[in-house]
C-alpha cells in the first residue's frame, strides 16, 4: 500500500500525499523529537522534511526506498535544526517532570541523568541511538537510513552508546563519593 | 542483572517516552505548503550510467521522434508565420468541470431571499459573508421539492435544506457554546483559522470527534470532522432553521452527529454544519456538503 501511494505521490498526486503524511508522520516525529530532545523543533524538522520530500519525490527511483529515503532527509533536517539552536541559545533547558507519570524521586532523577546524557553527545551519535535502540534497526540499516558507510555507523553506535554509559556510570558515582567525604 | 544491561534497559525505557503524533497544525501546514509548491523533476545526467539498455534506447527512440515531429513543424508551410495572427480558440471542453470558474463565480445569482426555492445544479452567490463566495447547489438526499435557502437576519449565516428533514449551515463569525455539551459554559464567537474550529471541538466534554480530514476548496486547506454528541450533551435553544434566536446562535442536543467543515477565508474561517432529521441520512447529508463545500468560490 505505502509503495502504491509514494507511486502516486511521485507523478503529483496530491491526496495521495496527504495520506502518506499521515501514515509516516507520526514515525518522523517520533524519531526528530527524540534526536533533538524538544517537541517544536522536532516538528518543525518533520515538516521541512516532508515538504522536500514532496519536491523531490519523482527524484526516488524506487518505491521500495522510501522510508530509508525520507530518514535520511529527515535525519539531516535534524542537524540543520540542532545547529540552529544551538547559535539560537546556549541549549540550557530546564527539565520537566511529566506531571502525569506520576513518578517517585529516583525515576525522575533517573530521567534527568539520561536526559543530561543525551544532551552531552552529539545530534549525529543521538541519531545512530535512536535508530538502533528506538527503532530497533540494524547496523546496516542505520547505515543506510542514515546514508554512511557501514563502518562509519558501527563507529559512531559504539561511541555514542560508550559515552552515554560513560556519563551514567559517572552520574552514579557522585552520590557515593559525596558520602565519603568528611564532614 | 550487569551494569551495561541494566544501563541500555533504563536508555530503551528513556526513549519508549516522548510524543508519537504529529500534530493536526503541522499536517496542514505541510500540506499547505505541498499545494504551493511544485516537484521538481530534474535532469540528473549522472543516473544515465545507471540506467538500465532498454530504459536508454527509450530514450533515445523518443528523442529521435520528438526531433523528427520538430523538423516536420518547421518545414509544413504556413506554420511560422501564424504567431502574429489571432490565436485559434480552443474547442470547448465537453467535460464539466466541478469546481466554478472565477468568471462564473462573478455573473452567478445572488440567493433568493428570505426561504427562497433554490435549484439543484444552479450556482448561487452568497454576498452577505465577510468574504463572499460563489457554491453549486448539489443533488441532495430525497425530493428537491422545497428545497430552500435561509439566510439570517445578520447575513453571516445560510441554512440549505428542507425544514424538518435536513439542512446545511454555513456559519461565518457565529456564536457557539463554549462548550457544545454543557450550556453553562457561555458561548464564543468562532473566528480564527481551521485550528480553532478544531480546538473548539477537542475541548468539548463528551463529543466523539474523527481524525480530520484534509479537503482542498478554491485553492485552500479546508477541514472536516465526524462529530457524535455524548448522551448528555445539550447547549442553547434546540432549533436549526429559525435564525439566531436566543444566544447561541447554534445549538446541539444529546446524541446528534454532524459532519463539520472549517474552510479558512484568509482573514477568518467559515464553518459548515450537516444536520439531520427523522428518517433522512446523515451520510447522504454529508456526501452532499462535501460536493458543496469543494464547490466554493471566494470573490
Amino acid at each position: 500500500v505505502l509503495d502504491s501511494l509514494v507511486d502516486r505521490a511521485r507523478q503529483g498526486d496530491e491526496e495521495a500525499f496527504g495520506i502518506l503524511v499521515r501514515q509516516v508522520g507520526d514515525r518522523c516525529l517520533a524519531i526528530a523529537y527524540r534526536i533533538l530532545r524538544d517537541f517544536d523543533r522536532a516538528e518543525d524538522a518533520v515538516q521541512t522534511t516532508l515538504v522536500a520530500a514532496w519536491r523531490e519525490l519523482p527524484n526516488l527511483r524506487d518505491a521500495g526506498r522510501f522510508e530509508a529515503w525520507l530518514h535520511r532527509m529527515l535525519v539531516n533536517a535534524c542537524y540543520a535544526e540542532a545547529k540552529r539552536s544551538r547559535r539560537r541559545d546556549a541549549s540550557v533547558q530546564m527539565l520537566v517532570a511529566d506531571p502525569k507519570a506520576g513518578d517517585d524521586y529516583h525515576t525522575i532523577n533517573d530521567r534527568d541523568q539520561l536526559e543530561r546524557a543525551f544532551a552531552r553527545i552529539s545530534p549525529e551519535q543521538r541519531a545512530v541511538v535512536v535508530f538502533h535502540l528506538y527503532l530497533g534497526l540494524t547496523v546496516p540499516e542505520v547505515a543506510e537510513h542514515h546514508g554512511i558507510p557501514l563502518g562509519t555507523a558501527k563507529s559512531r553506535i559504539h561511541a555514542a552508546t560508550a559515552a552515554l554509559r560513560a556519563v551514567l556510570e559517572a552520574d552514579a558515582r557522585v552520590p557515593a563519593v559525596r558520602q565519603e567525604r568528611p564532614a | 542483572m550487569s551494569i551495561q544491561q541494566d544501563q541500555d534497559r533504563r536508555l530503551q525505557a528513556f526513549l519508549e517516552e516522548g510524543p508519537t503524533r504529529l500534530s493536526d497544525r503541522t499536517v496542514r501546514s505541510v500540506l499547505t505548503e505541498v499545494h504551493r509548491s511544485r516537484q521538481q523533476i530534474g535532469f540528473q545526467p549522472w543516473r544515465i550510467g545507471v540506467m538500465s539498455r532498454l530504459s536508454l534506447a527509450l530514450v533515445v527512440v523518443v528523442a529521435l521522434l520528438a526531433a523528427g515531429e520538430l523538423g516536420l513543424w518547421l518545414t509544413r508551410p504556413g506554420e511560422l508565420g501564424s504567431t502574429g495572427g489571432p490565436s485559434p480558440s480552443l474547442p470547448p471542453s465537453s467535460v464539466p468541470s466541478a469546481a466554478i470558474s472565477s468568471a462564473e463565480a462573478l455573473a452567478t445569482p445572488m440567493l433568493p431571499g428570505a426561504d427562497g426555492p433554490l435549484s439543484v445544479g444552479t450556482t448561487y452567490l452568497a454576498g452577505t459573508f465577510s468574504r463572499p463566495f460563489a457554491f453549486s447547489v448539489p443533488h441532495l438526499p430525497g425530493s428537491s421539492v422545497g428545497l430552500s435557502a435561509n439566510v439570517w437576519p445578520d447575513g453571516r449565516t445560510l441554512t440549505i435544506g428542507i425544514p424538518g428533514a435536513y439542512a446545511i449551515t454555513i456559519h461565518d463569525q457565529v456564536s457557539l457554546p463554549t462548550d457544545p455539551c454543557d450550556s453553562g459554559k457561555g458561548t464564543f464567537l468562532m473566528q480564527g483559522n481551521p485550528d480553532a474550529v478544531d480546538a473548539w471541538l477537542h475541548a468539548s466534554s463528551s463529543a466523539t470527534v474523527s481524525p480530520t480530514v484534509i479537503l482542498h476548496v478554491d485553492g485552500r486547506i479546508a477541514v472536516r470532522w465526524d462529530v457524535a454528541f455524548g448522551s448528555k450533551c445539550q447547549a442553547g435553544a434546540h432549533s436549526q432553521t429559525t435564525g439566531p434566536g436566543p444566544v447561541p446562535a447554534v445549538a446541539f442536543g444529546p446524541s446528534e452527529r454532524h459532519r463539520f467543515y472549517a474552510i479558512p477565508t484568509g482573514s477568518d474561517t467559515i464553518v459548515v454544519i450537516t444536520w439531520a432529521y427523522g428518517t433522512t441520512s446523515l451520510a447522504e447529508v454529508n456526501v452532499a456538503a462535501d460536493s458543496l463545500v469543494q464547490s466554493m468560490m471566494f470573490r
